[in-house]
């Protein structure tokens, strides 16, 4: 706000300087001056006045005309040249008071000409009143200054906003493939699952068959001591204990009879024996420990990551689905268009809004809490309305000093008897919060993953795909059911009552008088542009609503909206 | 002298007022009473708006240091020949005063 005629305050703070080269004149000025409460530097020449307003800005130079060297007129000329002191308004106090004279100071840049002897009431008059323009231009240069940056601010959002809309529409088609294909590719493989896996098992088993026949095939030979196989050495046990020297085993347990060939000693005579070799059959009962070849290896390693083809195909369709909903989002927030009222659902307008700042609120760790009825259906701008939400929400975010914060969200329809009732709406019931839910989802996907819900899995991927026909549906319009309902509703309610409650650092009083005022901001100057609230009250107003504020200082605050049901 | 130039700089009456007040509190302190009347001489001129004198004292500050200066270096060969029993702010005053 422009503070340029706010008497005494604006006399401490402004500077006047005198030049004359006449001491006695300086002294009578200062005199006037000082008791009007200005401050005054003074000046016997031009010289020294030129090095007085180098150092020191100020706000009025009061000059006198008749100097010797260099006179009035020249450095008014040169104050004027000059672009740093160009502003700084120059009033001549002369005795010349010829319209000549006059006009030529006018001519140079002065502002005002006051002639000697001086009316010392009319000298203050003066001075005040350039005063009071100089503050105002110098506020008004301010505030194009500031308007300026704001408008570069507001026009690279808008920018932002049609590039978003075009980014969003390139992801969208490259998306729209994954997700089809991912889909179609879901469908096969639960087709394809059980055969494969089957096919699987019968091959590893064929193979392991293979080689326990091939180890019974085997002679074994020597003192109690086996080799067999093709592929490993067997320390000998007769109990079965064999070590194998390759890292796939499968252990077979079974009756075999074993060929062993035998040197036996047979005594010949009593100082002769004769080693005779001979071939018996032993049974053995063993746990085999079976080497399993490399392509079975791949095999089973194949049948084991199976369940893991299942959760990569459900990961895939999820993280689609998540693309989906923010670029759905995007596309509504950043979507240009003039007023476009229609019935929305409330909660759907809330998601929405929170899909735009989920970042943010990840980022500092905030829960949402919301708790709206799932059929509140209002006729609104829903892009406007959503705004509304996004700014309320954004700014909860910002007054979050430390991690883990709150914001609720809730909403009841209320009926004109009762003004601002919570307890007389709709029965509230604690809806999907789509920041908690994501995080939700990924645990449920754990439990899931951990479990080998698979076909669970499955389904979610389906109510996904649901999810999507439904964010599709939402600009043409809500089904039979939710007409009934508010059917139903608008005939016993009138208006919605929106709570959007934060546990921040609270808003001081003498702030929130003025957070509803245009380019009114607590953040620094790159953080916001103190509109936000301010188109939050204008949307709010062209939908006959109102929003009120209830700050809890140092304990966060409320933003209190009521609009009509429509 | 920063600020003495400082005063002289900006050509405001408050600043060159701020500058007399400043040594003032330095007189005061040290007991340089040239100091103090230089203060006092400077406050009043600025409070009525006597340029010329104003002027004159401003301009007369350098060598009000000058004189302060050569008058410590007296009082510091003083206490070397007396053995320092002298008390250092009395013996400046009785000086300042005769000067």
């Amino acid at each position: 706000m422009i503070n340029g005629n706010n008497g005494k305050d604006n006399r401490i703070n402004s500077k006047i300087l005198i030049v004359d080269d006449v001491p006695q004149n300086i002294q009578v000025l200062a005199n006037i001056l000082k008791e009007a409460g200005y401050q005054m530097g003074f000046a016997k020449d031009a010289k020294t006045a030129l090095a007085h307003t180098e150092s020191t800005q100020f706000d009025l130079i009061l000059l006198d005309i008749m100097m010797p060297e260099v006179d009035g007129y020249e450095l008014c000329a040169r104050l004027k040249e000059d672009k740093r002191k160009r502003d700084i308004p120059v009033i001549f106090v002369t005795a010349k008071s010829e319209t000549a004279d006059k006009t030529k100071g006018f001519e140079l840049g002065a502002v005002d000409y006051i002639t000697k002897p001086f009316d010392v009431q009319e000298v203050l008059a003066r001075v005040k009143t350039h005063l009071t323009i100089r503050n105002y231009a110098t506020k008004l240069e301010q505030m194009v200054e500031e308007r300026t940056r704001q408008l570069i601010h507001a026009d690279r959002l808008a920018t932002l906003g049609t590039f978003s809309a075009a980014i969003v529409h390139e992801i969208n088609n490259p998306l729209s493939h994954v997700q089809g294909n991912a889909k179609l590719l879901k469908l096969f493989w639960n087709a394809l699952k059980p055969i494969v896996k089957m096919n699987l098992e019968g091959h590893v088993e064929r193979n392991v068959k293979r080689h326990v026949e091939g180890h019974e095939e085997g002679y074994v030979e020597g003192h109690g001591e086996m080799r067999a196989g093709r592929h490993e050495e067997m320390r000998a046990g007769r109990h079965g204990e064999r070590h194998i020297g390759e890292d796939a085993t499968v252990a077979v347990r079974e009756d075999t009879t074993v060929k062993v060939r035998e040197d036996r000693t047979v005594p010949v005579r009593e100082d002769a024996t004769v080693t005779v070799r001979e071939d018996t059959t032993v049974a053995v009962r063993e746990d085999r420990i079976v080497p399993v070849r490399e392509d079975d290896e791949t095999i089973m390693m194949v049948r084991k990551d199976m369940d893991g083809v299942d959760e990569a195909l459900t990961c895939l369709l999820n993280g689609c689905y998540r693309i989906s909903q923010l670029t759905n989002s995007l596309k509504t927030y950043s979507r240009q268009s003039n007023a476009r009222k229609g019935r929305s659902s409330l909660i759907d307008i809330i998601h929405d809004a929170l899909h735009v700042v989920i970042h943010k609120l990840k980022f500092k760790g905030i829960t949402v809490d919301v708790a709206v009825p799932t059929g509140l259906m209002i006729y609104c701008d829903q892009q406007k309305l959503s705004q509304v939400f996004i700014n309320l929400i954004d700014n909860a975010c910002d007054a979050m000093e430390k991690r883990g914060g709150e914001i609720a969200i809730s909403a009841t329809a209320v009926n004109g008897t009762v003004s601002h009732g919570r307890e007389s709406g709709i029965p509230v019931r604690e809806s999907r919060n789509p920041v908690n839910d994501q995080d939700n989802q990924d645990d449920q996907d754990d439990r899931n993953d951990r479990n080998g819900q698979n076909d669970q899995n499955g389904q979610k991927g389906q109510e996904h795909d649901q999810n999507d026909q439904e964010y599709d549906q939402h600009d043409q319009g809500h089904d039979q059911h939710d007409q009934g309902h508010d059917k139903k509703h608008d005939q016993e309610y009138d208006r919605i009552d929106i709570r959007i409650t934060d546990n921040g650092t609270g808003i001081p009083d003498e702030v929130a008088d003025k957070i509803f005022n245009p380019f009114f901001t607590t953040k620094g100057m790159d953080e916001g542009t103190g509109l936000g609230l301010f188109i939050v009250r204008n949307i709010i107003e062209e939908h006959q609503g109102k929003i009120s504020l209830s700050p809890f200082a140092g304990k966060g605050a409320e933003f209190h909206i009521t609009l009509p049901l429509g | 002298m920063k600020s003495w130039k400082a005063a002289r700089q900006t050509g405001l009456f408050d600043d060159i007022a701020c500058f007399g007040i400043q040594l003032k509190k330095y007189g005061d302190k040290y007991s340089l009473h040239i100091l103090q009347q230089f203060a006092d001489d400077l406050i009043l001129q600025v409070s009525n708006f006597d340029i010329e004198k104003m002027m004159a004292t401003l301009n007369s500050y350098p060598g009000l240091i000058i004189k302060i200066k050569s008058l410590h270096q007296e009082q510091s060969q003083g206490e070397t020949r007396f053995e320092g029993k002298i008390e250092p702010e009395r013996k400046i005053r009785s000086q300042g005063e005769i000067q």
